[in-house]
């Protein structure tokens, strides 16, 4: 005799009940990651990366907006304090603080094995998306050893320099006449 | 009440008589004679039914932040009719899109003077340049309002913009990457997440604004 429909619902329910607390981690587990010390990228050496991450991903239109999980404040985009406009003033040490704070808050666990253990920086989000590896509304913004790219992952690695930013502000766009 | 739905439906798709087992009259009607064949049936209706049901449901759905984005734009203005000249200042790209439905624009704006100045300007020409050096340029009407159509101009983004009038030449500091309204970035007041509104003339002591043609 076939199943009806709500037979099948409940053998699916049953099933999932049964097989959802296999895949979470154990408490063990949990507990271990738990007291691990998260470690993040110098914030001292952050300023020219925003600055890159200011031409490249932070305008009005893009992470240049309150709403977004990573927001860069700064010169030309979207500004930390409410009587300023975005050329109103260059970025300000506050500003580089808010941005380094979105930053590194995006994926805390991956970015400290990052930091620390030399992980892949693939898998930070922000550099998959960036990457075009994974879906990107902005699509894909840098390519693996181009100047933005270098300069991110370098800062990410505690390897900082600052030429490559540079270069992602010096960098030529087509002109309009 | 629902219950009752799919043999009403029933009835109203195959065309039945009332009055007589309602099996009865859609294996008459089908010719198929046979149980199974009138099952299948019904099911092929039920799923019609259920499909017919949700696009119904889900066409009531829509976006309630672009709704309220639009209804916060107002009514059109007294005496301006809907076209080139109405809504100057206003995101354009929000109802002129898929999601707007109005006709879509790549890009559309308006010019001002200047930065403190809400008269708009006509005669500007906008430049507008795509990562892949594709360009397009375009004038201001009356109202201050550009428009680049799909048709026109169908930009691989970031992109470049620039206004000139006679000598004096306007460049936007940063690129556009995704945003086909320039209100979207560029509206009043100004503020923390808005560069105020596009003007030409930076320094009225050195640039000249054009004398407008319109009356």
């Amino acid at each position: 005799m076939p199943l009806n429909v709500a037979s099948s619902v409940q053998i699916v329910i049953l099933a999932l009940g049964f097989y959802l607390p296999a895949c979470g981690p154990n408490l063990e587990q949990q507990t271990a990651e738990q007291d691990v010390q998260l470690q993040a990228p110098s914030r001292n050496d952050f300023p020219p990366v925003s600055d890159a991450l200011q031409l490249r991903c932070a305008t009005l239109d893009c992470h240049g907006q309150a709403g977004r999980n990573l927001r860069i404040y700064g010169y030309g985009g979207l500004r930390l304090s409410a009587t300023q406009s975005p050329l109103d003033f260059p970025t300000a040490d506050a500003e580089y603080v808010a941005s380094y704070d979105s930053v590194v808050g995006l994926d805390p666990e991956a970015l400290s094995k990052v930091v620390t253990l030399q992980a892949d920086p693939n898998s930070l989000s922000m550099i998959r998306k960036a990457r075009g590896i994974e879906h990107h509304k902005g699509g894909q913004q840098m390519q693996t050893g181009d100047a933005l790219d270098r300069c991110i992952v370098l800062w990410l690695q505690n390897k900082s320099d600052a030429n490559p930013c540079i270069d992602v502000a010096q960098a030529p766009h087509p002109t309009t006449e | 009440m629902l219950a009752s739905i799919p043999s009403l439906a029933a009835c109203k798709v195959i065309g039945v008589r009332r009055g007589t087992s309602l099996r009865a009259q859609v294996e008459d009607r089908l010719g198929c004679g046979a149980h199974v064949c009138v099952r299948t049936e019904f099911r092929k209706l039920r799923a019609l039914l259920t499909l017919a049901l949700l696009s119904a449901l889900l066409g009531a759905c829509g976006d309630p932040v672009h709704d309220r984005a639009v209804d916060e734009l107002g009514p059109e203005v007294p005496g301006v009719p809907k076209g080139p000249l109405h809504r100057p200042g206003q995101p354009c790209v929000l109802c002129h899109s898929a999601a707007g439905g109005d006709p879509p624009f790549s890009f559309a704006g308006t010019v001002y003077i200047n930065a403190a100045s809400a008269t708009p300007i006509d005669g500007v020409e906008v430049h507008i340049v795509d990562s892949s050096g594709k360009k397009f340029s375009t004038v201001t009407n009356c109202a201050g309002n550009f428009i680049a159509r799909p048709s026109e101009y169908s930009p691989d983004f970031p992109c470049w913009v620039s206004l000139r009038s006679g000598t004096v030449f306007r460049e936007m500091d940063s690129p556009i990457y995704r945003e086909g309204s320039c209100a979207a970035c560029h509206s009043e007041p100004r503020g923390p997440s808005s560069a105020g509104h596009v003007f030409l003339i930076d320094d009225p002591t050195i640039e000249q604004a054009p004398v407008s043609q319109c009356h």
